[in-house]
């Protein structure tokens, strides 16, 4: 089987913040590719600049305070950052689509269900009046909504939490994109709902062939549905390989404590443990490896200290960023968004 | 509170809103005194209307035989000394105060809207911009600003062409001086609501800057506008009788601020029917405006709480 071919790739994306407080590098030269029609997750916990990645990809960054100073972001070759406004607004809910961790709060409540839905079809599929309702009840019952003609009417209240992700997933797949961008989707519902919401995802994938950039902190949700993973912290990627990899084989002392801190059937919740210390100030990231205060590795070590080791390909399609991990002397200095790192990428201004 | 009430067959035939609007008006209706309110601003403007259309001619009814005569059935407020009815100049009167102060709001308040959103939902350079205008605008004392401008409308037509003597440039004048309250404030519930999650997701959808305006951000504006609407009209009432005093409102047709000023020497000599007249008048339309908008605010702000 061929590796699919890349539809989106990310190349040393940095997007900082002028707050009143300083400087925030909320995404500080992160790199990563999407396979076509693969599920790749990115992990970390709040605040290391998930969110920010998800919003510079579809340039909704808000400007001031925000701005994405360096990178490309090429959707099958064209770096979108360089486009036009205008254009930019077409790829949006056109391309690519977008779902919110708060399903709750982003829908309109005083727009019915169906209308917000036929927002999208207008915009993308130039659908209005009779066409437009059909095509919104087709998509409210493709996303497994009973009833679809009689949810059509209805104002958000009316609906629970996962009808409503639900209904936002029918929002983000009524401008028929290739890339679905799903922002900590499950993490407001209930255990249940999101085991539903997962499936649907993944049934939605299956059957349009869509790429997904699945953004949680939940290492139970990525075990089942990505193929590849990409842990971050503190701005940066610190890890990225194929799912199982990552799993069974992490490498990065953060990954590592990561996964010993996801509860398991049989251990008591006394007995979970958590990495020690506390996710950094963004306004002032450590110097050297940014994990190195609370690494058991690092915390000691001249190198690690002073020195931010690179992200580097330490086995075939598995990139770690840690001067500890086996096999990093001898890796190379790949970028997983593909080419060569390295190569001259450009300050450009951002427009929105 | 109607979450989780099962549908009947009639709400799938007519979906009904989440009827914030509804609810709003129905709060309304129930609300005695602002129906009252309401009542009375209908009531001025319909003998506003009806004065204007059957009692034309009032300014020439001269009749120099019944100068300053007492109340009778005849004249129920008397006359002027002229001999022309005080009555039917009150009603008379009503025209100028409503016109000034519904022309006056129709043009400040979508102004205010439209710059306060405007300035809210895109920021920078646009915000500047209005805001300077605004703080300029404000740091003149109401009545100052407007003097300046009632001076400068009757040196001459504006632009050579256009004549601000008018009920047209008094309007202006004071616009220019009310836009300022609604823009503040719907300026800064702009920016709260450029933050909500639903407008970043109408973005995500790729939804433009206008369409966000007109979808998310004017229908949960305009209650401001509406509330503002009818406490600007006091303003307008009050500031229109105060210029007409200082002899910088609109002459050559009758109006409260007239007669109140004219009545300044009559007091003097004993004759305060006119002053009288007018002022109950203006007080009780001013009074009914407010209280209406008290209500109004009363019956829209829960939904600046609930969003
Ligand atoms: N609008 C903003 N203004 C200032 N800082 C921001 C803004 N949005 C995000 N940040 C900062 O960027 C960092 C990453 O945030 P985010 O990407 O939302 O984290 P998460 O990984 O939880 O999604 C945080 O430290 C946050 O403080
Ligand atoms: S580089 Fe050093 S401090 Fe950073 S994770 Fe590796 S061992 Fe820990
Ligand atoms: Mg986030």
């Amino acid at each position: 089987m061929s590796d699919p071919a890349t539809l989106l790739a990310v190349r040393d994306l940095r997007t900082e913040f002028r707050t009143d407080d300083g400087l925030v590098r909320a995404v500080d030269g992160v790199s990563f590719a999407l396979p076509t029609g693969r599920t790749f997750a990115l992990v970390g916990e709040s605040g290391c600049g998930k969110s920010v990645t998800a919003h510079s990809i579809l340039r909704l960054i808000p400007n001031p305070p925000g701005r994405i100073v360096a990178g490309r972001i090429e959707l099958e070759g064209q770096d979108i950052l360089a486009l036009p406004e205008r254009r930019m607004r077409r790829l949006r809910g056109g391309r690519i689509a977008m779902i919110f961790q708060e399903p709750q709060s982003c829908l309109n409540p005083v727009f019915t269900c169906g209308r917000q839905i036929g927002e999208s079809l207008r915009l993308h599929r130039k659908l209005t009046g009779r066409a437009a309702r059909q095509a919104a009840i087709d998509l409210l019952a493709r996303v497994g909504i009973p009833d679809p003609a009689r949810r059509y009417g209805e104002y958000p209240h009316q609906l629970s939490g996962g009808m409503k992700q639900r209904v936002m997933i029918a929002m983000a797949l009524a401008g028929r994109p290739q890339l679905l961008i799903a922002d900590e989707p499950t993490t407001a519902l209930d255990v249940t709902i999101q085991a539903q919401i997962l499936e649907l995802l993944r049934a939605i994938q299956a059957q349009d062939n869509l790429t997904v950039l699945l953004i949680t902190h939940d290492l139970a949700v990525v075990a089942e549905t990505a193929h590849q993973v990409a842990v971050m912290y503190a701005g940066k990627i610190v890890e990225l390989a194929a799912t199982p990899s990552v799993l069974s084989s992490p490498l990065h002392p953060y990954t590592q404590g990561l996964l010993r801190s996801v509860p398991r059937l049989g251990h008591g919740a006394d007995r979970l443990y958590a990495i020690p210390g506390n996710v950094p100030n963004p306004l002032s990231f450590p110097p050297g490896c940014r994990f190195h205060p609370r690494c058991r590795l690092g915390r000691d070590d001249a190198t690690c200290r002073t020195v931010g080791p690179p992200l580097r390909e330490v086995a075939g399609g598995h990139w770690c960023a840690c001067w500890k991990c086996p096999g990093f002397e001898a890796g190379l200095e790949t970028d997983p968004a593909g080419g060569i790192r390295g190569k001259e990428t450009g300050i450009r201004g951002f427009l929105d | 509170m109607t979450a989780l009430s099962p549908t009947t067959p009639d709400d799938l035939a007519a979906p009904r809103g989440r009827g914030l609007w509804a609810d709003a008006a129905r709060r309304l209706r129930r609300d005695r005194s602002a129906m009252l309110c309401l009542g009375v601003i209908l009531l001025y403007i319909g003998v506003a209307v009806g004065a204007a259309a059957f009692l034309g001619g009032w300014n020439e009814s001269y009749d120099y035989a019944r100068a300053n005569e007492d109340p009778s059935w005849d004249f129920w407020l008397g006359t002027d000394n002229f001999g022309r009815s005080t009555f039917q100049e009150l009603l008379l009167g009503a025209k100028v105060s409503l016109t000034v102060a519904l022309l006056t709001n129709l043009i400040a308040v979508p102004l205010g809207i439209a710059l306060g959103a405007l300035a809210g939902y895109y920021g920078g350079v646009l915000d500047d911009l209005i805001v300077w205008l605004l703080a300029t605008l404000a740091a003149v004392p109401e009545m100052i600003r407007l003097i300046a401008l009632r001076f400068a409308f009757s040196t001459g037509p504006l632009f050579g062409f256009i004549d601000m003597s008018g009920v047209g440039g008094l309007c202006l004048a004071l616009a220019v001086t009310s836009w300022i309250g609604t823009c503040r404030y719907v300026r800064a519930e702009t920016m709260k609501i450029r933050q909500l999650d639903y407008v970043l997701a109408a973005r995500a959808i790729g939804t433009s800057g206008p369409g966000i305006l007109a979808r998310h951000v004017l229908p949960n504006v305009v209650h401001i506008g509406i509330i503002n609407f009818s406490l600007g009209m006091v303003g307008a009432i009050m500031a229109e009788v105060v210029l007409t005093y200082l002899g910088l409102g609109l002459t050559g047709q009758p109006s409260w601020g007239q007669m109140i000023a004219h009545s300044q020497a009559k007091v003097v000599v004993g004759q305060w029917r006119q002053l009288a007249a007018a002022t109950t008048a203006i007080f009780f339309l001013v009074l009914a405006l407010n209280i209406l908008g008290d209500r109004l605010r009363d019956a829209l702000d829960p939904r600046l709480k609930n969003a």
